[in-house]
């Protein structure tokens, strides 16, 4: 379409590296390199042509290339990432160096000193001084194995847990742990559990446990986090040479998708929307606190030299050992460090409470479930939903901060009578002179369980 | 649990994440052919991952996306070079299996969830020193 009609306008963002966003409206005929030359000035990226890396579906524009031919659509996203001018300086290990000569590079000669590595980790002319790539020059293990940075940069956020729990060994460790009466003790006697008769359950239950780390359970919750517009407790990968978002479903969204439901049926609060308006406070935060506490533990181990820690993984020094899996690494530090094994118990704890609240919404009407994840294994077969209801809601304060939880997981069906399961929306509704039940349930059945939901409905006069 | 996402369907769903750029920022994955109605043939880039050899650089990469997609996985290939303990180092194919992360190909994995492991995969301390090819070159 677009090649034929060549002075057609289309409009689309590009993405940068510094999490900027550009909306560019450009003629179909312009030239890659033209667009560069828009996205050099000051109103947008500010960055010189030649250092320019257009990306668009799984290609590199090239300079040639008209934004026509490139096939890029109205309100698509080009990511543009900022590319050395130069790599053949910047890593001795980097063989060959460059020979790619720049695209553009007949235009002016960028204004970049030469003697600082052009362009390392986007812009930051420090990156190589501070990476982790040097941690590891001094017999000492590298500090790959506190993550991206050695650890000092943010904590392990969402998709690093993901990973995490998806490691294999990583889930046996946890278990043996798990299985050690030591460390058992050590979680009762976190306040939060020790009061909690059902937590305490909990954590001795093998098949709960297993549903803590399960996965699909952490993806689940990562997906309504962003969703619901904050963007995790660690921002975006951690690892990536932007700090971007690693999510860009538009918060705006999310934030409604939070309004249209409130309360939970396991909570008696109703803080519900207001809890999750626009994600600049970050709701979650008060989620991760034992991710907090890793990332702490994980410094202090740094200012804790080393040797206690690695006794046994001689194999791992200088960081380029045969164990390929820093988290692994870590994983055998926690085990060995109790602080950190309780917090990062109580970050697990945070996202079962996560995906807890999301769950929490027993039966799932079509109404509600707008973009969640529809093909998600449900981690909670076999489980009781109002079991969970009763602990997370006895989990303390982080419990509260859910009230919005906008979207809800796949449920198994949950074959409670509707006065059972809504009794408190009932009560709710019929306080607010909603005296017919069957309206009311077929309400609250839309609605997913939120009396908001099913008052608008009722007023609508849908039913 | 949940209904099967048909193939066509999936891959519509990824194809719009690959064009708004909803995923990761670094990666990026399109078809090949606008019009290609089986979306079979995708392609995808990797940024290098920072503080290792890879850094600032783009890499290239094939998606083959059989008609079993998304229950086998696709076949996937490098175009640039790159020197990489899972990369058939003549044909720059890469073998699934030596992924730690994705070696059991699961169905709800993405394009996007093999070009995030392949990063990562490149970071991984064993593999961000490996000696690169120089870049711009081809399998």
């Amino acid at each position: 379409m677009a090649d034929t009609e060549q002075e057609q306008q289309i409009t689309f963002n590009v993405k940068s590296s510094a999490d900027a966003k550009y909306v560019i409206t450009i003629s179909t005929s312009t030239s890659v390199a033209d667009l560069k030359q828009k996205l050099s000035t000051e109103e947008y990226a500010n960055l010189p042509p030649e250092r320019q890396r257009l990306i668009y579906s799984g290609r590199v524009l090239k300079d040639q290339d008209t934004v026509g031919s490139c096939k890029i659509k109205d309100g698509n996203t080009v990511h543009l990432v900022r590319g050395a001018e130069s790599n053949s300086r910047q890593n001795p290990a980097n063989q060959g160096g460059s020979t790619a000569v720049p695209p553009g590079a007949g235009q002016p000669a960028s204004n970049v000193p030469s003697n600082i590595a052009a362009g390392t980790g986007a812009s930051n002319p420090l990156a190589q001084l501070t990476g982790a790539r040097y941690a590891g020059f001094h017999g000492l293990p590298g500090m790959d194995a506190f993550g991206a940075d050695g650890g000092m940069g943010a904590p392990p956020n969402p998709d690093q847990m993901l990973r995490l729990l998806e490691d294999p060994n990583f889930a046996s460790q946890m278990n043996e742990a798990m299985n050690n009466p030591a460390v058992i003790d050590m979680l009762r006697q976190n306040p939060m559990i020790r009061d909690n008769p059902m937590a305490r359950q909990a954590i001795e239950n093998p098949e709960f446990r297993r549903m803590m780390m399960n996965p699909d359970m952490i993806r689940m919750q990562m997906q309504m986090q962003r969703a619901m517009g904050g963007d995790g407790a660690g921002g975006g990968q951690s690892a990536f040479p932007m700090p971007g978002q690693t999510d860009t479903t538009p918060s705006a969204e999310g934030a409604a998708t939070g309004d249209g439901t409130s309360p939970t049926p396991g909570q008696t609060n109703t803080t519900g929307a207001p809890t999750t308006g626009g994600g600049a406070a970050n709701p979650f935060a008060a989620l991760f606190p034992g991710a907090g506490g890793a990332g702490a533990g994980a410094n202090q181990n740094q200012a804790n030299p080393f040797d206690n820690l690695f006794g046994g993984q001689a194999q791992n020094q200088d960081g380029s050992g045969q164990n390929s899996n820093p988290l692994a690494q870590m994983t055998q530090q926690m085990m060995q460090n109790p602080e950190m094994m309780q917090s990062m118990m109580n970050m697990m704890g945070g996202g079962g409470m996560g995906g807890g609240m999301g769950g929490n919404n027993p039966s799932n009407p079509s109404g509600n479930t707008e973009g969640t994840n529809p093909q998600q294994p449900n981690p909670f077969g076999g489980f009781n939903p109002a079991a969970f209801a009763n602990m997370f809601g006895g989990m303390g304060g982080e419990g509260s901060g859910f009230g919005g939880g906008g979207q809800q997981p796949q449920q198994p069906p949950d074959n409670r009578p509707p006065e059972e399961r809504y009794e408190e929306q009932l009560r709710q509704l019929n306080d607010m002179g909603f005296y017919e039940f069957e309206r009311n349930v077929s309400a609250l059945r839309r609605s997913g369980g939120s009396v908001q939901g099913a008052v608008e409905y009722l007023l609508g006069g849908g039913v | 649990m949940g209904a099967k996402v048909p193939r066509n369907f999936r891959l519509l769903e990824e194809l719009e994440k690959g064009e708004k750029g909803l995923g990761a920022e670094a990666c990026s994955y399109g078809l090949d052919e606008g019009d290609d109605l089986l979306m079979t043939n995708w392609n995808g880039t990797i940024l290098g991952p920072p503080h290792s050899v890879h850094e600032n650089r783009i890499y290239s990469l094939k998606i083959h996306c059989g008609t079993d997609y998304p229950d086998k996985p696709p076949e996937v290939t490098f175009i640039s070079k790159v020197n990489l303990p899972c990369v058939n180092q003549s044909t720059g194919k890469v073998d699934l299996s030596k992924l730690p992360s994705i070696a059991v190909w699961k169905r709800d994995f993405t394009m996007e969830t093999i070009l995030i492991e392949l990063r990562r995969f490149m970071a991984a301390p064993a593999n961000k020193k490996l000696p690169q090819p120089a870049e711009g070159t081809n399998f």
